[in-house]
């Protein structure tokens, strides 16, 4: 081809980068390929009979105006990145999807069972912030198109995060006076909420070493604990999901007043609280009002999200989710699993001992006895009987917790 | 896809609605890149298909962000690199039904028209 020639073709492609924008790698793949098609019919015309110069023309034509063919391509081909935002978007994804799996992990740890609302909750709040970092899953003609749903999501986060940090999420544990220096003491208190409202129904307890036990406040948001032992005892307070929090009561040295605050905000917005604890302070509950909402929200996103993807990447991003899921499903599982079994052996063990009419055994023989059940977890315990017959296993997976379970009624819990 | 494709007795909107079922159709046989497409389409369409080359681009890149059809660069033994097109298994999905959905019409049409002629 004469040097006119493909200056012409050259600027045609130059004008048509130009249209396409984006990453150079992205622009210079559109403009080879252009090129090379442009090449072929340009040497078919010249076969015919062309000179080159109509040749060059012709094919030139039929391309058409090279901002609108570029403009065209832009809208239809999602965005390439530069390598530098490459970098970045890929090490915010994966810091995105660590902290996710980090937050639904622990928000798991926290409950029995399968939760796969808990999940939808958590992932779909946080898809949009994917869609954000990578505009082509729901690319569509433009950036300003492709983002809104992304940003207007995104805000809707934060305004749900602000939301799990009302003031009602605030707690006062009352305590009448500190424990006795010496010998057992009780130790009477009230769980008010932050403006003052006895709060029933919340947990508390009292834990030394394997000792612990707990119990409910009653309308008045009372409690009482009777003769405990002396000493530094641990005592948490857990409203509804939320919580517990600890505090240290060292001999003779107790806060009259401590605040229990909710930190985890998002926790705080997604975690259903299926108890009426924070409504009796006639405050409304924070699951009253930010759980629907999140649930209806999350279910939005994530329906908006699929019908906008290309039918390719629904694929894609459903496997994405389900494994998202599985890896913290599957442990969990298996965790309860094992625990039911161990339980089972227990519940086994202990019916032989009142079918021969034997009382538990002491302590050591005890210990001997459940470890030649063969259970999954050797760090099961069984407390003194004087505080019920109750198993504690602290969850391996999620340190902070322990799962229980009560003989008398047949009844397992997470104490978190 | 306006001015999509430059015909000689269709009219642009009969053969916009064709489009993406002529490509897709034309790739089951084979991979092929974007100008082996324009001049195929005009083989076999007995030239009244003719797709400006300009336009086929946007169509092509919309069909592979479908899933519809992938694109691979290719060098063969003989010649320059090119960008290959070939069908997906989605996009075989789409093709047969676009066909049958293609057919039915176009029986539809033809029946209503018959119905029309007899009167």
């Amino acid at each position: 081809m004469s040097r006119v020639g493909r200056e012409r073709v050259e600027a045609f492609l130059r004008e048509l980068e130009e249209a396409v924008g984006g990453a150079q790698d992205q622009r210079e793949e559109i403009s080879d390929e252009v090129r090379a098609d442009l090449d072929e019919h340009m040497s078919r015309f010249e076969e015919e009979g062309c000179s080159e110069d109509e040749a060059v023309e012709r094919a030139l034509s039929e391309m058409g105006n090279p901002y609108e063919l570029g403009y065209r391509m832009r809208s239809e081909v999602p965005p390439f990145s530069s390598g530098p935002v490459r970098v970045v978007r890929y090490l915010l994804s994966g810091g995105l999807i660590a902290w996710v799996l980090l937050l639904t992990w622990g928000l798991r740890g926290m409950g029995y069972g399968l939760s796969p609302v808990l999940f939808l909750l958590i992932w779909g709040m946080h898809l949009p912030v994917i869609a954000l970092l990578w505009p082509m899953i729901v690319w569509k003609r433009n950036w300003m198109y492709s983002m809104s749903l992304g940003i207007v999501a995104a805000i809707a986060i934060v305004f749900l995060s602000f939301m799990g940090q009302k003031s009602e999420l605030s707690y006062t544990l009352m305590v009448a006076e500190g424990p006795a220096l010496e010998g057992p003491v009780d130790l009477d208190g009230v769980v008010q909420s932050s403006d003052g409202q006895p709060v029933e129904g919340a947990l508390v307890s009292w834990t030394r070493g394997p000792e612990r036990t707990w119990g409910l406040t009653g309308p008045d948001g009372g409690f009482s604990f009777i003769g405990l032992p002396d000493g530094e005892l641990m005592v948490s307070v857990a409203v509804g999901e939320l919580g517990p929090e600890w505090f240290t009561v060292e001999e003779g040295e107790l806060s009259p007043s401590l605040v229990l605050s909710i930190s985890q905000a998002e926790a705080a917005a997604l975690v259903p609280d299926e108890s009426d604890h924070l409504e009796s302070d006639g405050s409304g509950g924070i699951e009253e009002k930010t759980v629907p909402l999140a649930a209806g929200f999350s279910l939005f996103v994530i329906t908006m999200l699929f019908s906008m993807q290309q039918s390719s990447q629904r694929k894609g991003v459903l496997l994405a989710l389900l494994a998202g899921f599985a890896v913290v499903e599957v442990p969990y599982q298996l965790e309860e699993l094992t625990f039911r079994q161990d339980v089972a052996k227990v519940g086994e063990y202990l019916e032989g001992l009142e079918a021969e009419g034997r009382s538990l055994p002491v302590k050591e023989v005890l210990e001997q006895d459940l470890a030649a059940l063969g259970l999954w977890n050797n760090k099961l315990r069984i407390p003194d009987w004087d505080y019920g017959l109750n198993m504690w296993w602290p969850r391996p997976l999620s340190d902070s917790c322990s799962i229980g379970y009560d003989f008398d009624d047949d009844r397992i819990w997470v104490q978190d | 896809m306006h001015g999509i494709m430059k015909s000689k007795g269709f009219s642009s909107d009969l053969v916009r609605s064709s489009a993406d079922l002529v490509i897709l159709a034309l790739l089951r046989d084979r991979p092929m890149y974007g100008y082996e497409i324009l001049v195929t389409l005009a083989d076999r369409g007995n030239g009244e298909f003719q797709f400006k080359q300009g336009t086929l681009y946007p169509v092509l890149y919309r069909l592979e962000r479908e899933g519809w059809i992938r694109a691979k660069w290719e060098t063969p033994p003989k010649g320059k690199k090119r960008k290959v097109y070939s069908l997906t298994s989605s996009g075989k999905r789409v093709e047969l039904n676009r066909r049958e959905e293609w057919r039915r019409f176009t029986v539809a049409v033809e029946s209503i028209l018959r119905e029309v002629d007899d009167e």
